[in-house]
């Protein structure tokens, strides 16, 4: 009896969707997280009849033959690259990408990370890194003394200096934008690594074709529609539920046939 | 007397079938593009059951035959870019190991290459049947209902969307595709292609719970008629035992 594998395999893929939605509602206040979800894809059939074999000596053949499939399976869990709302925190390392892009981040091994979420600060070397202590690529250096920092649309990192007039430019702000966002790997701390999936990174300037532009004083908060969840979670437990209930009928029709004698 | 049994046991194994697609559309209840299958029951007129003493013939049920679902499932608005939906009866093309299959499940993504692809990597082809090649960094895509795909103002190609006379008669290959078996499809004359939409699974719950209630009710009937012709033929060969003696 396949059934009860294959209602397995619906509460098992149920199950993944919840988990799912489950992050997604967890990383409703991360910044810069962009929301997930679960793919599913039919698994093979078994042809009792095929298709378009012949019924009989006449030639005729049979026009919808007998598939039996075998259940459902996890395809992929795609990451929603959709724009987050921008928020204004006033906190002037914080900077929003709106549009497509992605800050390069230094990982302490020295290999490089991206990340939406510009919620940066400064270290005690005047370097601009993230919550985490990493390096924003390529490394800006604000001095000591720098009265204000603005940051531009474009990227152009500007310190006023005691006794200045003019401000001065001390750094620019690269994105780096790839042809497949779905295919980067997640690795947490709202950090992603590059893949064979995602292709290499492009870098560019903010506001170039293709590349988002910066916006000082402000987040990009998590992309995940409440009541979007909800109903998706509704939805995966009803579902659940009645992959369960083909698990019990065909238990109790096993049992049935068993209480034959 | 066998008889009896015998077409209970032919009735037994088809709803165990049937029980089998209920619980594959129900697995299903959550893949993009998905159309639910039933399973029709048929006497089976080829071979008839031999009966002494019946005034007319007794059949096997037997000789199954598929019905497939084609109605369009509900739309879901995702707003990837990606993400397209056909409101027309038409299927995209893509690129199988052995040329194009077809499918309704427009969640596609970019290969590295800048291909548009499926969820499982295959190419999404184009109605000339080449890739669709989107550069990455050229800005958003726009895909109009025809089909077309074009990014900032230049268009890159357009869908291939294939329509087939009897498109139940296609035949499922499992990753949401369909072969397309001895039919040989006609390019759609309105494909009706809707950018940020998905088509969900046209699964009907309520239906499919009914058809399992009424699977396993089926089923404990004949599992009750197959035991009561044992107590029948368990009396009959007692009395007829005691007669004898």
């Amino acid at each position: 009896m396949r059934s009860l594998s294959i209602a397995a395999s619906g509460m098992l893929a149920q199950q993944t969707n919840v988990e799912v939605i489950s992050n997604n509602v967890a990383n409703m206040n991360t910044t810069g997280y962009k929301r997930q979800r679960a793919e599913f894809q039919d698994m093979l059939y078994t042809a009792m009849e095929r298709v378009g074999s012949a019924s009989s000596a006449a030639g005729t053949i049979v026009p919808a033959g007998v598939e039996i499939g075998t259940g459902v399976k996890t395809s992929a869990i795609y990451r929603i690259a959709e724009q987050g709302n921008l928020q204004q925190t006033g906190n002037t390392y914080d900077l929003a990408i709106n549009g497509r892009g992605y800050f390069r981040i230094q990982l302490p091994d020295g290999t490089d990370a991206f990340t939406r979420a510009g919620n940066f600060a400064v270290n005690a070397e005047g370097q601009i890194v993230t919550q985490d202590g990493y390096v924003v690529q390529p490394g800006i250096t604000v001095p000591g003394e720098a009265l204000d920092i603005a940051i531009n649309e474009q990227g152009q990192v500007q310190a006023t200096l005691p006794g200045q007039t003019t401000p001065q430019v001390i750094g620019q702000f690269e994105l780096a934008s790839f042809v497949n966002t779905a295919g980067l790997q997640a690795l947490g701390d709202n950090l992603f690594a590059e893949t064979a999936a995602s292709g290499p990174a492009t870098t560019g300037t903010p506001g170039d074709v293709g590349f988002g532009r910066l916006q000082q004083r402000w987040v990009e908060s998590s992309n995940v529609n409440p009541v979007q969840e909800i109903s998706a979670l509704i939805m995966a437990q009803r579902a659940y539920e009645m992959n369960s209930r083909v698990i019990s009928a065909s238990d109790e029709m096993m049992q049935a046939t068993s209480n034959l004698r | 007397m066998d008889n009896a049994l015998y077409v209970g046991l032919t009735r037994q194994m088809g709803l165990r079938r049937a029980l089998d697609v209920v619980a594959n559309n129900m697995a299903n209840i959550s893949t993009a593009g998905f159309k639910t299958d039933a399973l029709l029951f048929e006497t089976e007129t080829g071979r008839p059951a031999v009966s002494q003493i019946a005034p007319r013939q007794i059949q096997f049920v037997d000789g199954w035959a598929m019905a497939r679902d084609m109605s369009a499932g509900p739309m879901e608005q995702t707003g990837a870019q990606l993400d397209v939906a056909l409101s027309g009866p038409g299927f995209f093309t893509v690129q199988g190991p052995q040329g194009p299959l077809y499918t309704r499940a427009g969640r596609f993504a970019l290969s590295p290459a800048g291909e548009i692809v499926t969820a499982n990597g295959q190419t999404v082809l184009s109605d000339a049947g080449a890739p669709l090649v989107v550069n990455p960094v050229g800005g958003p895509l726009t895909i109009t209902g025809d089909g077309s795909v074009s990014q900032a103002g230049v268009t890159i190609g357009r869908l291939g969307v294939a329509e087939f006379a009897n498109p139940a008669a296609l035949e499922k290959v499992g990753d949401n595709l369909f072969a397309p078996g001895a039919q040989a499809p006609a390019p759609a004359t309105a494909p009706g292609v809707r950018q940020g939409m998905v088509e969900g699974s046209n699964v009907k719950a309520v239906l499919e719970l009914t058809r399992l209630i009424e699977i396993q009710r089926a089923y404990e009937s004949v599992t009750r008629m197959i035991r009561s012709e044992e107590e029948l033929r368990d009396k009959a060969i007692s009395r007829l035992g005691r007669t004898q003696g």
